[in-house]
């Protein structure tokens, strides 16, 4: 991992517990003007069972007020309720999914179709497996993998939402190429250290020394995923993480590891250009193409999502 | 696959699947496509759950599926239609008491879909027509919540 040396403290600064002051004048350093955010809970209808209007009808009638977001095939935000959302009977029905706004959107770049043959690596709990199957239509095959005992909530999500098109095992993505297979397209929304929107205690949490650890993962994760990208196929490689090391400097790395691979626009109404340097170190001149979301700027949490294609 | 079997039984409708469609797995059974199935000749391994589960094995019962109840719900098998108050309640886990019951087909014994009124079926029970308990409640949609919490709790 290259030298990421924080304003004024050196390597020894690296390991020690971040704070709000410290992590936003990295973000002032990278050109931004970071402030508090308070999102709204968003949702995202579950085409496979209902319609956005008649979600939005029997919500309402139940003292919810939701908006359409305009930048989202099937979102809405909750702008009003007197009860929780992941506790009505639609939501147990599987006609919604709680999935915060700027997570719907790696899918959507992704763009599934039916019939595709889709390769799902971390997916746990299931916001992203389900959202493909549902843009599938439930056509195709995802092949889910994941570690952790998120697996169970993985398997109940795709029950509650009725993903039937789903193939989930029980593995370190890290050695998908035990499977001898390629995919068409490949979702890495990698595990990584989160942000602090949505999370109060997020900054005394964090350690830059997570930071390197899951990079090094990140890294790791991607490798594979190249490895079994078919030609002309396409990766997703998306975190909620605002972190240069965990985002641009992953996507530096493979692009420089293996030149069959190449960056592709991501042209969305929100959001700004991936980082073409952060803290000295330059990266990939189509850097640009990748996509970042300031939560001051976007009204989301933090989210990185780069578009990445194989000759 | 027996337990599957003898559950779908007690509703006195014909098995609904083709063998051939089921996939055992770890004390689970699932509702497999063809192609599903053709992959899983080229990764047998690791598998964890492949397509839709239709129930398994909890506390040595069998515990169906919402996919299968919605299946067996849409046969024609004894129901009850609760009112809105007690669809919430009896999402919470709670019995079901006469005064909550719009209409019900079944008779004393007899294992009940329960549904709302927009016949969505909320879960099933054994119809008691006891003097407080109408309908026991055996599993309800509230049961996905109950299994984040305890999944929570083991991580």
């Amino acid at each position: 991992m290259s030298r990421i040396c924080l304003k004024g403290q050196g390597q020894e600064g690296s390991s020690k517990m971040g704070s709000k002051e410290l992590f936003f004048q990295r973000y002032a350093d990278l050109g931004e003007s970071p402030r508090d955010v308070r999102v709204h809970q968003t949702i995202r209808v579950n085409t496979l069972k209902t319609t956005h209007q008649l979600l939005k009808d029997r919500l309402e009638r139940n003292n919810f007020k939701l908006e359409r977001i305009p930048w989202l095939q099937d979102g809405f935000a909750v702008k009003k309720s007197k009860q929780s959302i992941g506790s009505t009977t639609e939501y147990l029905l599987g006609h919604y999914y709680t999935q915060e706004a700027a997570a719907q959107l790696p899918v959507h770049v992704l763009d599934p179709k039916p019939g595709d043959m889709i390769l799902d690596m971390t997916a746990a709990p299931g916001g992203k497996t389900t959202q493909m199957s549902q843009l599938m239509q439930n056509k195709g095959t995802i092949i889910a993998l994941d570690l952790s005992n998120r697996l169970y909530s993985l398997k109940n999500n795709i029950e509650r939402m009725g993903a039937s098109n789903v193939m989930v095992y029980k593995k370190d993505a890290r050695f998908v190429t035990d499977f001898k297979l390629q995919f068409d397209k490949i979702l890495l929304d990698a595990p990584c250290s989160g942000n602090f929107v949505g999370d109060r205690e997020w900054f005394e949490k964090r350690t830059f020394d997570d930071m390197k650890v899951r990079a090094r993962l990140q890294k790791e994760l991607i490798k594979a995923a190249a490895k079994v990208l078919k030609p002309g196929g396409i990766l997703i490689y998306s975190t909620c993480s605002l972190e240069p090391e965990e985002n641009e400097e992953v996507i530096d790395f493979i692009l420089k590891k293996d030149n069959s691979l190449s960056l592709a626009l991501i042209d969305l109404p929100i959001g700004d250009h991936g980082l073409p340097k952060a803290f000295g170190q330059s990266f990939h001149p189509d850097m640009a193409k990748c996509r970042r979301l300031w939560p001051w700027k976007s009204q989301t949490q933090g989210f990185f999502i780069a578009k990445v294609t194989k000759q | 696959m027996k337990q599957l079997q003898s559950f779908v039984a007690k509703w006195g409708i014909e098995f609904p699947y083709a063998r051939e469609e089921l996939i055992e797995s770890s004390q689970n059974v699932f509702l497999a496509s063809k192609e599903q199935r053709e992959r899983l000749t080229q990764i047998p391994r690791d598998i964890f759950s492949i397509g839709l589960p239709l129930g398994g094995i909890r506390r040595g019962q069998f515990v169906p599926s919402f996919v299968l109840l919605d299946e067996i719900a849409a046969r024609d098998v004894k129901k009850a239609i609760l009112s809105e108050k007690a669809e919430w309640l009896f999402i919470c886990g709670r019995d079901v008491f006469k005064e909550g019951v719009v209409s019900c087909n079944a008779f004393q014994g007899d294992f009940v879909i329960i549904q709302n009124t927009r016949n969505e079926c909320l879960g099933y029970g054994r119809l008691e027509n006891g003097a407080r308990v109408f309908i026991k409640n055996l599993l309800d949609r509230g049961d996905f919540l109950r299994r984040e919490r305890q999944a929570g709790r083991q991580r």
